[in-house]
C-alpha cells in the first residue's frame, strides 16, 4: 500500500468512526429535549437553548475528527 | 478539477506591505471589522425612542442578544457581559456570512513570486515572461470554470488533490490562482484569537468577581480530591480553547469545502444544486455565531459564580 491509499484511508476512518459517539449523542439530546418539551411545553424556549447548547458540544468532537481528517487529506 | 486542488487548510497571501504578508482571511477580516464599525454608525447616526428601519433592525438583534443573555445568567451579569457576548456573535456571524457572498472562491490573484522562497533563478524569468504575455485576466474565473465544465462533461470522476502534488515540482510554470477573499472564520489564526479573548476575558472577570479566590478553584490544598479537581479544571480551561477555536474554524471550513465540492460536481446549470447546502450553511453560520457567544456567556457566568455558599 502507498502513502496516498494509506492516507485515503486514514481520512476516511477518522471522519466516519469519529461521526459515530457525536451521532449517539446528537440523538439522545434530541429526544430528550423533544420529551422534556412534550412534559413541560412553556419551558420550550429554555429546553431549546439547553439542547442547542448541548448538540454544540456533542458536535464539536466530530468538528475534531473532521479537522484531522482534513489535515490528514491535504496537509 | 482545478477549484478542488485550490482548498487549502492555511490562508494565503495575497499582497504584502514591506515585509508584512497579508493573507486573504485577515484582508476579508478587516472588511468584516469596516462593516461592523460602518452599520454601527449608520445604526447610532440619529437616536430615537422608536427606531425605524436600520437602525431598528440593529435594536431587535441587540435586544434579542440581550434578552438571550439574560434567561442564561440573570440580568445583572448579563449587562456586565453583554459588550463581550455581542461583539463576539456580531463579528462571527459577519465573517461566516461574508464567506457565503458571491465572489468569495471565485475572485482570484495570482500568486505573488516573493512567496515561493526556493524558486530558481531560471524558473523565475518564465514566470516573468507567461505573466506578462498573459496580462488583462487577472480576476478572470472563467479558465478553471471552463476547466471545469469540459472534465465534468467528459464525466470523468473527482481526481484526487494528490495528482497536483505527484506532478513534477513545476508549478511556476502552471498559473497559480488565489482567492481573495475568504472567510475569516475558516482561518484557524482568527478563531484562535477570538477563543483567546473569550478565555482570557472568563478569567479575568472571574478575578473582577471573586478576587483571589477565583484561584481556589485551580490551586487547592484543602484536600487530595479538591486539589485533583483543581488539576482538571486547568485542564478545562486548556481545552475550551482548543474546543472553541476548532469548532468554529471546523464548521466554517468544513461548509466551504462541501459547497465548493458539491458546485464541482455539477455543470454550470445545474450549480442549482448548490443552493439546499448555501441554507445549510446560513443556518451553520448562525448556529456557530450563536453557540460561540452563548457558551462564552455562560462560562463566564460559572467563573463569576463563588462555590463557598
Amino acid at each position: 500500500m502507498d502513502t496516498e491509499a494509506a492516507k485515503l484511508i486514514a481520512t476516511a476512518l477518522a471522519i466516519g468512526l469519529g461521526a459515530i459517539g457525536p451521532g449517539i449523542g446528537i440523538g439522545l439530546i434530541g429526544s430528550k429535549a423533544a420529551e422534556a418539551v412534550g412534559r413541560n411545553p412553556e419551558a420550550a424556549s429554555k429546553v431549546q437553548t439547553i439542547s442547542i447548547l448541548g448538540i454544540a458540544f456533542a458536535e464539536a468532537v466530530a468538528i475534531y475528527a473532521l479537522v484531522i481528517a482534513f489535515i490528514i487529506k491535504f496537509a | 478539477m482545478q477549484l478542488i486542488a485550490e482548498i487549502s487548510i492555511m490562508p494565503e497571501p495575497i499582497f504584502s506591505l514591506g515585509s508584512f504578508v497579508v493573507t486573504n482571511s485577515m484582508f476579508t477580516s478587516f472588511l468584516v471589522a469596516l462593516i461592523l464599525i460602518v452599520s454601527t454608525v449608520l445604526a447610532a447616526r440619529k437616536f430615537s425612542l422608536i427606531p425605524k428601519g436600520f437602525s431598528g433592525f440593529i435594536e431587535f438583534v441587540l435586544e434579542s442578544l440581550f434578552d438571550l443573555g439574560c434567561g442564561a445568567v440573570g440580568e445583572k451579569k448579563a449587562r456586565k457581559f453583554f459588550p463581550i457576548t455581542a461583539t463576539i456573535f456580531l463579528f462571527v456571524i459577519t465573517s461566516n456570512y461574508i464567506g457565503l457572498l458571491p465572489g468569495n472562491s471565485t475572485l482570484f490573484v495570482r500568486e505573488i513570486p516573493q512567496s515561493e522562497d526556493k524558486v530558481a533563478v531560471a524558473p523565475q524569468v518564465v514566470y516573468a515572461s507567461s505573466a506578462s504575455t498573459s496580462e488583462g485576466h487577472e480576476l478572470n474565473p472563467m479558465p478553471s470554470a471552463k476547466d471545469n465544465a469540459e472534465k465534468s462533461l467528459e464525466s470523468e470522476s473527482i481526481k484526487p488533490v494528490s495528482d497536483k502534488v505527484s506532478e513534477p515540482k513545476t508549478s511556476v510554470e502552471k498559473e497559480k490562482f488565489i482567492p481573495i477573499f475568504r472567510s475569516p472564520s475558516a482561518d484557524l489564526n482568527l478563531t484562535l484569537v477570538i477563543a483567546l479573548f473569550a478565555v482570557c476575558s472568563i478569567q479575568l472577570w472571574g478575578i473582577r468577581f471573586l478576587g483571589l479566590g477565583y484561584f481556589k478553584k485551580f490551586i487547592n490544598f484543602s484536600n487530595p480530591i479538591n486539589f485533583l479537581v483543581g488539576i482538571l479544571e486547568i485542564v478545562s480551561e486548556i481545552s475550551k480553547l482548543i474546543s472553541f477555536s476548532f469548532r468554529l474554524f471546523g464548521n466554517v471550513f468544513a461548509g466551504e469545502v462541501l459547497l465548493i465540492v458539491i458546485a464541482s460536481l455539477t455543470t454550470f446549470i445545474f450549480s442549482v444544486g448548490t443552493l439546499p447546502f448555501i441554507f445549510l450553511e446560513l443556518f451553520v453560520g448562525f448556529i456557530q455565531a450563536f453557540v460561540f457567544s452563548m457558551l462564552t456567556l455562560v462560562f463566564l457566568g460559572m467563573a463569576t459564580e463563588s462555590h463557598d455558599h
